[in-house]
């Protein structure tokens, strides 16, 4: 600066100015000028089904896949659809309640109770890998020397949800039936919202092992199986209902007679399965809510499901 | 103004100089730029693309109050960012990290941008990058990021361009000033010389020193010098050995202009006549050249010869020959020879007058002979006759034959 004011006789701005004119520059905005309010409502004002997912993986994998099956519906239901998310089950358990959303997937753990607490209502179940069932899955990692779960004591463990089935309820079960319950039996627990962060946990050894939902195991087998290969199962447990599809006590009949129609069409439509398959989901069925009665047995047992948090009219 | 070589060269020199350095601070004040504006959408998409990742959670779970914490907590600890606000697909603004007052209503006008951006905003020229946040169904994530201090980088650059054109000015000015002493140092001295030759003065060569393309200069100058001086002496021997020769002709040698002034006359002419140089020759030889002007008319108007004779009082007789003659620079001009053949027409006289008397001889010869020949005859017919009395026919004969 010092040089061009000898030079040129004036301060850098001008003559910097002068040759900056020859380079186009951008608009002016006025950062301290008007303002406008947060979260403003879209233009259009059209009604929004709200559609809950329960947070099975997290948003950092099911944001885009959820996307495709967003837009389907809303094609096809004739109104905008869009994906509600939260952290926890019993936030959206809470949506689906007072009728924020109108309906979701949800955990089988977190229906069960929602089941038994507000009336939550079942419509349907995907059909993943062909069936509609999965597992948990205790994991560890490879040369942790983990073989039961008598192993376990005294670890670190990583659940993912306090409603989740397979991501909670399966071990406190195992748990409860020695005798004991999670905080008595591991050196230190935590929840990671979601099953691929329980992964993510243990193979970053922030966790000794964890417990999962084998659907999210077997996803990363087929896409990514460089996030588990240092991983190992230790154990396997038996089939549990697949996360349903649900509606709210408040949804009226015909729009879940409408989603029921639209899901089950699906699979018979090209743009559907295409939808379907970033989901690993090849179509919808009805099955029994009876099935999921010992998942609602076992949250009694564990005392998750009480009588006086049943809000239930039968 | 800049007739001389020096001052061309030292004015080529700035203008070159000149011309490049503002080349050159564009173009630097361009690349700068360009490279920093570069720099500054890369590590804003660096950070964009590190918090569209942390942003997905609190977006996708709808946590408001993460998501201002995340840009909030960006904005303070980085002094560079001007703001940073997420927009969704409907257009709505889902998160920003002003306070107080709320989101300014005139960055509305970036929600639909997708590609950087350049915008003025009260501090400065700030920078907008967007990245969509999990492939846009988030939303997308804008970084204004202050481009101030690529300004001063990009000034800077251009005040360093800018100090070295003029530092290489200042020294190239020096060095031409030394080259063009150089260079034209020994081209004066062949000017001079050149000059000093034009105006008469001695032939004079100049120093050769090296071997570039001034010395070869000054060597052929040299050569040429050495070739016409040369040249010169074998002129003025010719020149010499003519005017010696033409002094000697017992003719009188006249060159007169087409004006009549005579502009040569030779040793000859000048016994006879004077000094005639310079002068007119109607003023001087008229009275001695009765046609004169006659003559010195139709040689200049035909581009012919013509010949004339002319009887001076004394007795004298004069062949005068014009001749036609084109001066070096093309002027017409008039040669006049004039020779004294008073003895060659007497010899002529003698001559003509002793072929007139041997043509007589010749002639008288002959009619003796002629005459002779009958004479001789009849004298012998007559000697013969006395013999020949007796036969009186051969005597008649002979008698006849007389």
């Amino acid at each position: 600066m010092v040089f061009s004011t000898l030079l040129l006789g004036c301060d850098h701005a001008h003559w910097f100015l002068c040759i900056d004119a020859l380079v186009p520059r951008g608009h002016n905005v006025r950062l301290d000028g008007p303002t406008i309010e947060e979260s403003e409502e879209p233009p259009s004002g059209e009604q929004v089904i709200r559609f809950a997912l329960a947070s099975v993986v997290s948003p950092e994998l099911s944001t885009l896949t959820y996307a495709r099956f967003a837009s389907y519906l809303t094609s096809h239901l004739g109104q905008k659809v869009e994906i509600v998310r939260r952290k926890t089950y019993s936030e959206v358990n809470e949506l689906l309640k007072n009728g924020s959303v109108q309906a979701g997937i949800v955990c089988t753990g977190a229906y069960a109770k929602a089941r038994e607490d507000f009336g939550l209502r079942m419509l349907m179940v995907p059909i993943v890998y062909g069936a509609t069932s999965y597992r948990a899955y205790i994991i560890t990692r490879t040369g942790m020397r983990f073989e039961s779960i008598e192993d376990l004591r005294d670890s670190i463990f990583a659940f993912s949800d306090p409603l989740s089935n397979s991501g909670y309820r399966h071990v406190a079960a195992l748990l409860h039936d020695r005798g004991s319950t999670p905080r008595q039996f591991f050196q230190h627990f935590f929840f990671t919202y979601s099953h691929d962060s329980t992964i993510h946990a243990v193979r970053d050894g922030i966790a000794d092992a964890g417990v999962i939902d084998s659907l999210v195991w077997d996803q990363f087998v087929l896409s990514d199986r460089s996030i588990i290969e240092d991983l190992a199962i230790v154990q396997r447990s038996e089939e549990f209902p697949i996360n349903p599809v649900v509606t709210s006590p408040s949804a009226s009949l015909e729009f879940v007679e409408k989603l029921k129609g639209v899901l089950l069409e699906m699979a018979t439509n090209p743009a559907g399965r295409n939808a379907l398959s970033d989901l690993g989901i090849t179509g919808f069925t009805e099955i029994s809510d009876s099935e999921y009665d010992p998942i609602v047995a076992s949250w009694r047992t564990l005392g998750v499901i009480t009588d006086d948090s049943s809000t239930r009219e039968n | 103004m800049f007739r001389r070589l020096r001052s061309k060269i030292i004015m080529s020199f700035c203008l070159l100089m000149g011309a490049g350095g503002l080349f050159t601070t564009v173009l630097v004040q361009e690349s700068v730029s360009r490279a920093v504006a570069a720099s500054v959408d890369r590590n804003a998409s660096a950070l964009a693309q590190t918090l569209a990742v942390q942003l997905t959670r609190p977006l996708a779970y709808s946590d408001q109050l993460a998501t201002k914490q995340i840009l909030v907590r960006v904005r303070k600890t980085s002094r560079d960012i001007v703001y940073l606000f997420i927009v969704d697909a409907e257009g709505r603004i889902t998160g920003h990290s002003f306070s107080g007052s709320g989101f300014p209503r005139d960055l509305l006008m970036l929600v639909n941008e997708t590609s950087s951006k350049t915008i003025h905003v009260e501090t400065g020229v700030v920078r907008d990058v967007s990245i969509p946040i999990a492939g846009g169904v988030l939303g997308t994530l804008h970084i204004g990021s202050s481009m101030t201090w690529a300004e001063q980088a990009t000034l800077e650059a251009v005040e360093d361009v800018m100090a070295m054109t003029v530092l290489a000015v200042v020294v190239g000015i020096v060095g031409i000033l030394i080259l063009a002493q150089l260079i034209t140092r020994p081209i004066l001295a062949l000017t001079g010389a050149a000059r000093h030759m034009g105006k008469g003065g001695a032939f004079t060569t100049t120093p050769v020193t090296g071997r570039d393309e001034v010395a070869e200069l000054a060597v052929a100058f040299n050569q040429l010098v050495a070739q016409v001086q040369a040249r010169i002496s074998e002129s003025n021997e010719l020149r010499a050995y003519v005017e010696n020769v033409i002094d000697h002709l017992e003719s009188s040698i006249i060159v007169m202009e087409e004006s009549g002034v005579i502009e040569y006359a030779n040793r000859t002419a000048t016994e006879w006549h004077g000094d005639l140089v310079g002068q007119s020759s109607e003023d001087c030889l008229e009275d001695k050249r009765p046609n004169l002007q006659d003559s010195t008319r139709h040689v200049l108007m035909t581009g012919e010869s013509c010949k004339t004779f002319y009887s001076a009082p004394s007795g004298r007789i004069y062949e005068l020959s014009y001749l036609p003659m084109e001066g070096g620079d093309g002027r017409r001009m008039v040669i006049e020879r004039a020779s004294d053949i008073t003895e060659q027409r007497q010899m002529a006289d003698r001559l003509q007058r002793a072929e007139r008397l041997a043509v007589a001889g010749e002639l008288a010869a002959g009619i003796v002979h002629t005459i002779n020949n009958p004479l001789d005859g009849v004298r012998r017919a007559i000697q013969l006759a006395p013999q020949a009395l007796d036969d009186t026919n051969r005597t008649k004969k002979l008698l006849d034959l007389a």
